[in-house]
């Protein structure tokens, strides 16, 4: 079945489409809210507010969008509301813990692993920004609009965030690293 | 020496530095193991996969989902009005049926029986949250396309709803009346829906060994149900 199709009939609330949908990309939309809100329940809490959200506005969803872009930018904007509302400035400066090997590796797991835990602990705003231009792809532009500040400070944020990470980071990501990042 | 600072090598990342800044990455090692550190680091970023949602996410979803009206209930999908699937959904039974019947535990007491109905009676598969009415009209559809991982799940679902279904009515024939019924008219007409969805089956996939066994035995025992009934009404008339 055709994506269009999946949709009209997840528009008209038929189970199956619905969850086809949900089964394609619940995976990244729960990936950008987790490393967004930086923590699991908040994060299900809000991919399934953003599947509410997006199922509801199926029916003005415009067809010659792509479904995956819409619900990725739906459930970023969920994942930014929500840690406003919540406001919530939790202080994620602690080390990361030591069960985990400092070593530099080449395995992808450990690196992602490794990766995963220094964003939890990256302030709020700067996390938000880093996930959005170095992980999501966002442009300084659009990250600006969903943020509400200019893209200079976008780029600001951009900078004191990838130095946070590095430092968090340290000793885990050297430049022999890369050959790991790309297998 | 000064080095760069971090920002200036944060932003060099994604940005050309000034002539001034190449020259000095030119001569120092540190800052430019520095830079390249950081250019992992926005790839290691960038190649970061999706993330599975934690287990029994969508169990918790659905409801909510059929609360705020979103999905459909599967009671009048639509089954009944679709004939043709109904033979479908009938040679799936009688298919299942016939891989079930090897080891379908009719005897209460022969071992491993009990097994079987528990694990017959736990579905755990990803389309544990639709019923069977739902996902077959969603699969009516002429374009609908499972991909080979769905499909298994779904025969293995469907499995399980039909042996639970069977157990049930063997269970409830046995306590109600005592046996299961042997209705000669009964099992004429069910025959007639299985003949249905056979030669169905077979116009699909006409060289298929399987189908066509199937449809010959079909077409044998639905005779010899017929003659059985045909002789019955002979002797009752004289």
């Amino acid at each position: 079945m055709t994506e269009q199709r999946l949709i009209e009939r997840a528009a008209q609330g038929d189970p199956l489409a619905v969850r086809t949908l949900y089964e394609r990309h619940a995976p990244r939309v729960f990936a950008v809210v987790r490393r967004i809100v930086g923590d699991d329940h908040r994060a299900e809490d809000c991919a399934q507010e953003a599947w509410i959200n997006a199922l509801r506005g199926l029916s003005g969803f415009r067809r010659d969008a792509r479904f995956g872009t819409w619900i990725h930018r739906i459930a970023v904007n969920q994942a930014l509301q929500m840690q406003r509302r919540a406001g919530t400035r939790r202080d994620r400066e602690s080390e990361l813990s030591e069960n985990l090997s400092v070593a530099p590796t080449r395995r992808d797991v450990l690196l992602e692993d490794r990766i995963a835990e220094a964003l939890d602990r990256v302030p709020e705003r700067m996390r938000q920004v880093l996930v959005l231009h170095d992980v999501e792809g966002y442009t300084h532009q659009e990250i600006g609009e969903l943020l509400a500040v200019s893209p200079g400070t976008s780029k600001s944020q951009l900078f004191k965030a990838r130095g946070r990470m590095r430092e968090l980071l340290h000793g885990t990501i050297t430049t022999e690293s890369k050959e790991g990042v790309e297998a | 020496m000064n080095h760069l600072s971090p920002d200036t090598l944060a932003r060099l990342v994604d940005e050309s530095p000034s002539t001034e800044e190449r020259g000095h990455l030119n001569r120092c090692r540190i800052c430019r193991e520095e830079l390249d550190a950081l250019r992992t680091q926005r790839l290691a970023l960038s190649h970061l996969p999706p993330l599975r949602p934690p287990a029994g996410d969508w169990d918790r979803l659905e409801p909510r989902l059929r609360t705020e009206g979103l999905l459909r209930n599967p009671a009048g999908s639509g089954l009944v009005a679709r004939p043709w699937l109904q033979a479908a959904a009938a040679i799936l039974l009688i298919v299942t049926g016939v891989g079930l019947g090897a080891w379908l535990p009719f005897d209460r007491d022969r071992p491993g029986g009990g097994q079987a109905i528990a694990t017959a009676s736990s579905p755990t598969g990803g389309f544990s949250g639709e019923t069977p009415a739902s996902i077959l009209t969603a699969m009516a559809e002429p374009d609908r396309e499972l991909t080979l991982e769905e499909a298994g799940e779904l025969v293995q679902l469907i499995e399980r709803w039909y042996l639970q279904a069977l157990l049930e009515y063997r269970e409830r024939a046995e306590v109600e009346r005592g046996f299961a019924p042997e209705d000669p008219l009964t099992r004429f007409a069910a025959l007639e829906t299985l003949m249905a969805a056979s030669q169905a089956a077979v116009r699909e996939l006409p060289a298929d060994p399987f189908l066509n066994g199937l449809l010959v035995n079909m077409h044998a025992e639905r005779e010899a149900t017929l003659r059985g009934i045909q002789a019955s009404y002979t002797r009752d008339w004289y």
